[in-house]
């Protein structure tokens, strides 16, 4: 089978391929020849478990589609140029993989029409703005410190980077609410709204969402009255999801008195606990509803119109072939790895797909190897999670990997770095145990006769060694499908040396390649700072909880905020208990024992769990080891992610040196930790580096009395003690994006 | 959210270190002094130690970056070794510190950086050699490396234990900043040349004693060029173990070696920095007289009462024996030194004006001034005339003026303190504690109200975790209680994460 190039977002093959890459681009387009078959004529009749196969309507005249499209976006002018190998669709879904192409970029379509208006009233785009990704790992150049908020400046304008507030009011949700298509549910916790095909609604804060008739679209998850209830969080840390009308079907009864309704949807107030993380980190309390808020009860805001509109979900023109190929099944489950440098939207993109594909199939496998902002795992991991409800929230509101029953779920590994830049080996060490992982799910999965699908969502490193970490992990999952979103020239991440031809060469011959343009750089403006999102995720990790709660004892996660995690009562861990022993990464020689409370009390360290391990090792007793009563050093090497896995991160609240006790601080009730704690397996904890977020070390009497005492709090300081005034006083954090003049 | 200002949370960061008292330590540990077991190695263990609780200040990691490099610099060690070990350890001191100073878009040259931070380019130039030419020698590297240990400290160290800065005021007195680097400028001068204080400092010469004297000379003309820096430098010079010897008893003998010492610096200071002779002997003055310092400032009018502004402060005798040994010194004949005698080209007067000098001596007559002037007369002839009858006059009035002086004095003070002080300030302090008090009552109650909130919360928090316990023993069956994790016994009362 021939190398195949996939873009058919652009009429004409890129400047930047090589005549090779032409020419077998252009070779593809003529030998797939494409079915622009009218959409209505579609019978679909293949694949009566997958609900939305069912709901399909018939769709937009495509004399519609192409009128809205020329206008905005000429690259996607042609929809449907795509070849499908013909090992993936009979001719049957090919009928029915146009119909939802139809519908799918209809409904995106609309969302474009609606950034155009934005545009025109001269604010950010919604496609501009529409990633949730964060920024680059710049630290000077776009953290916000909290001190602004004393200013009376209103934080969100500050945090949002996006003080220019004018006077123009800008629509966000085109659903007017008015007396008939807004409805109280239940009085005082739910509201009934009813939308018109393609109406959108964007909502701010946590809410439940449930459709009561007709079927609608958020963040590329199709949701009917079958789906049940859905748990959406969105804070204006990340863009906020659209939820979208889709046409109705024919034949099926809105319970709408005239009818004129598509959609019904009960939105209602959900109170997990997170919004209340402004208590211990001020700069993430106005996230969660508008500026001038007037009513603090409700938990969720719709927004209507906005004079500071906030960054919108809503997915790229050039991103519509790429997800409209995966809406229908194919018997070989495809495996989608994302790839692309910082801040192109590979998170975005991921979620989105893992979505659209869990509209086809009931569960989706998703490879996290991307350790700085990862989606399923506190930073410095890896995971693989197996995920059957879309993700309807930023990575920070699922902290610790999906929230279901399923037994086997998720699988960890801990780097301790949120970079494969320290251990690059290790790296590849743990994606292939994950990926063995995965593998081994497959292969013994029994829920239906689809596949699992699995996203690979890499981290942004694609220059030097991280492209050849790349090519290992193609080697290694050997993907069907790879997406490579690319900055234009002009971004300050474009004069990479890494181009499109370097990724295609990768690429194995199966492996069918897209490349598509990352959005402009004005939306990889991020309101926060990497740094400032992984504490947060590593925080709200820390305070989450999963319980078991009403009838059906379906596990929900929520947090607690109310105090700072020296009010949390810790777990005492006896040294002999911890069989596989404490190590700390990169560090040769070991420390001497007595600095090992120097060196990592009050530090978070990855739990890891060691199968089989030596018992030997274990009764040697390691409570006289080195004197310390502590097993440091350890003999021999950190456990590996062959013989290992993380069940989760802890934070060392301190060493008792006369007991050889260890007391820890873990999420409460962490499902992950009940494995630890009875199992017969090695412990070991692994520092790595990854840091602490301050705020829960600071107790609130301090933060009443205005004033930290830096003696007081160990490893904590006001600036003033510290050689402030001197030079070199600060940490040499790195820039990346640093130009020379006549580049 | 709104009851919480966020003012000391977001100035609240995390350290490496647990205490401002280990940070201290690990100061002192970097710097031992001559007398002091060397804890060197300690430091950098620790260093180490610190660094996997996250990223150290770039100072501290470059400290010890250097100082592994010198201490691995022993007889026998690989040359290639240390060259290499002593260039990673410079550039990255180097880009370490110069990184962060790309502010803005573009790149900026490092040699503009290093200026704007006050870096001699020399280290620029090393970064440059070892980076892209041949490896420096290890003659150039050992010297950049103790000079760079020396810039460390110096812009970075003299600052870690400064007297804590005060939240009104947090602007350091730029002139103490300039008295600590001047400080250990005149240390480093002094480890230098104490063991062979009479060998020449030649320019252009390729040895490295010769190149870090001149470097320390540039850089005390450097500080000089300020008036502040200025002050700094003579501030530092007029202490003990500079001029001043460290002896008890300022023997002519330690006075000799003091010469020795210090005149070599001196001499090209009077040279490059102006106004540095003339600030350095009236510097001494001042602290010989100090009363009719203080008589001057009363005499004049001084809305200043004296006591709040600074005065020098009245130093022993054995001090100021050792001030007059290098006044004589520098007002002898002209033959035996050169201090002072740098003549301004424009106006051909020297730098010091030692007639002028002498007046000054006759206006403030006490034993000391007296015992100058003698010296001076008996040196300087035609001085002698011309103010002979002067000094006599002065010699006989000085005990008669000193004794009018304490009298003025004690008067004067006496009526600042207690007088003008007395209503106004009183009340105005009463009203103060009053209003202490009242803020310290409010916030007892909010403590104590926490305090009953946060043993509530410490229950339901204990409710919630026994479920947990129990839960987790339904679940896994009770058979592996060896391998339980047990929670805290008791109650928890919240404590800062470190503390047991």
């Amino acid at each position: 089978m021939p190398k195949r190039t996939r873009d058919d977002g652009l009429k004409d093959p890129p400047a930047q391929l090589s005549a090779f890459a032409r020419r077998q681009l252009l070779e593809a387009k003529i030998s797939t020849p494409v079915s622009p078959v009218p959409a209505s004529s579609a019978s679909p009749t293949l694949t009566p478990d997958s609900s939305t196969i069912r709901d399909f309507t018939p769709p937009v005249p495509t004399s519609k589609l192409k009128s809205s499209k020329k206008t905005k976006d000429p690259t996607t002018e042609t929809p449907t140029t795509r070849g499908k190998p013909t090992s993936r669709s009979t001719p049957q879904s090919t009928d029915c993989n146009v119909s939802t192409t139809k519908k799918l970029e209809s409904a995106l379509s609309r969302q474009l029409e609606d950034s155009r208006r934005r545009k025109e009233a001269e604010e950010p785009t919604a496609v501009e703005n529409g990633l949730g990704d964060a920024g680059e790992d710049v630290e000077d150049v776009m953290s916000v410190d909290g001190d602004e908020e004393e200013d009376g400046v209103d934080p969100r304008v500050l945090i949002n980077g996006r003080g220019r507030a004018n006077s123009i009011a800008t629509q966000i949700s085109s659903f007017v609410p008015t007396e008939i298509n807004t409805a109280v549910y239940k009085p005082g916790l739910s509201v009934k709204y009813s939308l018109k095909a393609s109406e959108t609604m964007v909502f701010q804060g946590e809410y439940s969402l449930r459709v009561l008739s007709g079927s609608i679209q958020v963040y590329g998850a199709t949701l009917t009255p079958s789906s049940g209830t859905h748990e959406v969080w969105a804070p204006s840390t990340h863009a906020l999801p659209v939820i979208e009308a889709l046409p109705r079907k024919t034949g099926d009864k809105v319970q709408e008195k005239d009818g004129e309704f598509d959609a019904e949807i009960v939105v209602g107030k959900f109170n997990s606990g997170i919004r209340d993380i402004g208590r211990l980190w001020p700069m993430f309390g106005g996230v969660w509803a508008p500026p001038n808020t007037t009513n603090k009860e409700d938990t969720y805001h719709l927004l209507t119109t906005s004079t500071s509109p906030p960054g919108t979900l809503t997915t790229p023109s050039a991103w519509l072939p790429l997800l409209s190929d995966f809406i229908t099944p194919s018997p070989q489950a495809p495996v989608i790895l994302i790839t692309g440098p910082k801040s192109s939207g590979k998170s975005t993109l991921s979620r989105t797909l893992t979505n659209i594909l869990l509209n086809t199939y009931p569960k989706i496998a998703y490879l996290d190897l991307d350790p700085g902002q990862p989606e399923f795992a506190p930073p410095g991991m890896v995971s693989l999670s197996v995920i059957r409800n879309p993700i309807l929230g930023p990575p920070f509101t699922h902290p610790a990997g999906p929230v279901s029953r399923e037994s086997k779920r998720y699988r960890a590994h801990h780097l301790g770095f949120v970079s494969p830049r320290e251990d690059p080996g290790g790296y590849i060490q743990a994606a292939r145990d994950l990926f063995q992982y995965y593998t081994h799910l497959y292969n013994s999965h029994s829920d239906s006769s689809l596949g699992i699908p699995l996203v690979v969502n890499t981290c942004g490193w694609i220059k030097g060694t991280g492209l050849e970490l790349l090519q290992d992990i193609i080697n290694l999952t050997q993907p069907s499908d790879l997406v490579l979103l690319h900055p234009p020239p002009q971004h300050p991440s474009g004069n990479a040396s890494t181009t499109i031809s370097d990724i295609q060469a990768l690429l194995p011959h199966t492996t069918r390649f897209y490349h598509m343009p990352a959005p402009a750089p004005a939306a990889i403006q991020a309101k926060f700072s990497a740094a400032d999102l992984r504490a947060l995720h590593t925080m709200s990790y820390f305070h989450h909880s999963v319980v078991r709660v009403g009838g059906d004892h379906e596990p929900r996660i929520s947090w607690g905020f109310a105090n700072p995690l020296t009010h949390v009562l810790p777990w005492e861990l006896p040294g002999r208990k911890i069989g596989a022993g404490i190590h700390i990464l990169h560090l040769t020689p070991p420390l001497p024992p007595q600095l090992l409370r120097d060196a990592i009390e009050g530090t978070i360290v990855g739990v890891i769990l060691v199968d089989n391990v030596n018992n030997s090792v274990e009764d040697e007793g390691n409570g006289d080891r080195a004197g310390s009563g502590l097993p440091y050093p350890f003999p021999g090497p950190p456990p590996t992610p062959e013989t290992s896995h993380c069940v989760g991160l802890a934070i060392i609240r301190a060493i008792d040196t006369t007991t050889h006790e260890v007391q820890l601080i873990l999420p409460q009730k962490d499902t992950y930790l009940s494995e630890a704690s009875s199992s017969h397996d090695g412990l070991a904890l692994v520092r790595g580096r990854l840091e602490a977020p301050v705020w829960d070390f600071v107790s609130e009497e301090l933060r009443v009395g205005g004033r930290v005492a830096g003696d007081e709090l160990p490893w904590v300081t006001c600036d003033g003690a510290a050689g402030q005034g001197g030079k070199g006083v600060r940490e040499w954090r790195v820039r990346r994006n640093l130009m020379r003049r006549g580049r | 959210m709104a009851s919480i200002q966020p003012n000391a949370q977001s100035r609240a960061r995390i350290v490496p270190w647990r205490s401002s008292a280990d940070l201290l330590w690990i100061k002192e540990a970097f710097h031992p002094g001559p007398e002091a077991p060397d804890q060197r190695y300690d430091a950098l263990t620790m260093a180490q130690a610190w660094s996997v609780r996250g990223k150290l200040p770039h100072s501290i990691e470059a400290t010890a970056m250097l100082t592994e490099a010198i201490m691995h610099d022993r007889p026998g060690a690989s040359q290639l070794n240390l060259q290499l070990s002593y260039s990673t350890a410079i550039c990255r001191f180097v880009n370490g510190l110069l990184d962060p100073a790309q502010q803005s878009h573009f790149a900026i040259s490092m040699h503009t950086l290093a200026r704007n931070l006050n870096l001699p380019a020399s280290f620029v130039e090393i970064r440059h050699a070892a980076t892209h030419e041949n490896l420096p020698s290890l003659a150039v590297l050992r010297t950049a490396a103790s000079r760079a240990l020396g810039w460390l400290w110096s812009n970075y160290w003299v600052w870690v234990g400064a007297t804590p800065i005060d939240e009104v005021n947090p602007e350091v007195e730029p002139q103490d900043v300039n008295l600590s680097r001047a400080r250990l400028l005149l240390k480093q001068w002094r480890k230098l040349r104490r063991q062979n204080p009479t060998r020449e400092i030649k320019e252009g010469e390729n040895v490295p004693e010769s190149r870090e004297a001149l470097a320390i000379i540039r850089d005390c003309v450097g500080i000089c060029g300020t008036t502040e820096g200025l002050d700094g430098v003579v501030d530092a010079f007029l202490e003990e173990k500079a001029l001043i010897p460290s002896g008890k008893k300022k023997s002519s003998a330690l006075m000799k070696g003091a010469f020795l010492l210090w005149l070599p610096l001196l001499e090209p200071l009077d040279v490059s920095a102006p106004n540095f002779a003339e600030q350095l002997i009236s510097s001494m003055l001042e602290i010989l007289t100090p009363m009719d310092y203080a008589l001057d400032e009363l005499k004049s009018g001084s809305t200043v009462p004296f006591l709040a502004s600074s005065p020098p402060v009245p130093k022993d005798r054995e001090f100021n024996k050792a001030l007059v040994a290098w006044i004589k010194h520098f007002t002898g004949a002209s033959t035996s030194c050169k201090f002072g005698r740098t003549t301004s080209p424009e106006t051909g007067v020297a730098t010091l004006d030692i007639d002028n000098f002498a007046k000054q001596c006759i206006f403030r007559p006490n034993k000391w001034t007296l015992d100058i002037l003698a010296h001076i007369f008996k040196c300087h002839p035609a001085l002698n005339s011309k103010y002979s009858a002067l000094a006599s006059i002065a010699q006989t009035q000085a005990s008669f003026a000193i004794e009018a002086s304490h009298k003025d004095i004690e008067k004067k003070v006496s009526k600042t303190n207690s007088t003008t002080r007395a209503l106004q300030d009183i009340e105005d302090e009463l009203l103060q504690f009053e209003e202490k008090l009242a803020s310290m009552d409010s916030q007892m109650e909010e403590w104590m109200q926490r305090r009953y909130r946060l043993r509530e919360g410490q229950n339901q928090n204990g409710g919630k975790q026994d479920m947990a316990i129990d839960g987790q023993k339904g679940e896994n069956g009770g058979d592996c209680g060896n391998h339980k994790w047990t929670k805290y016994p008791g109650v928890w009362t919240p404590r800062p994460i470190g503390v047991l």
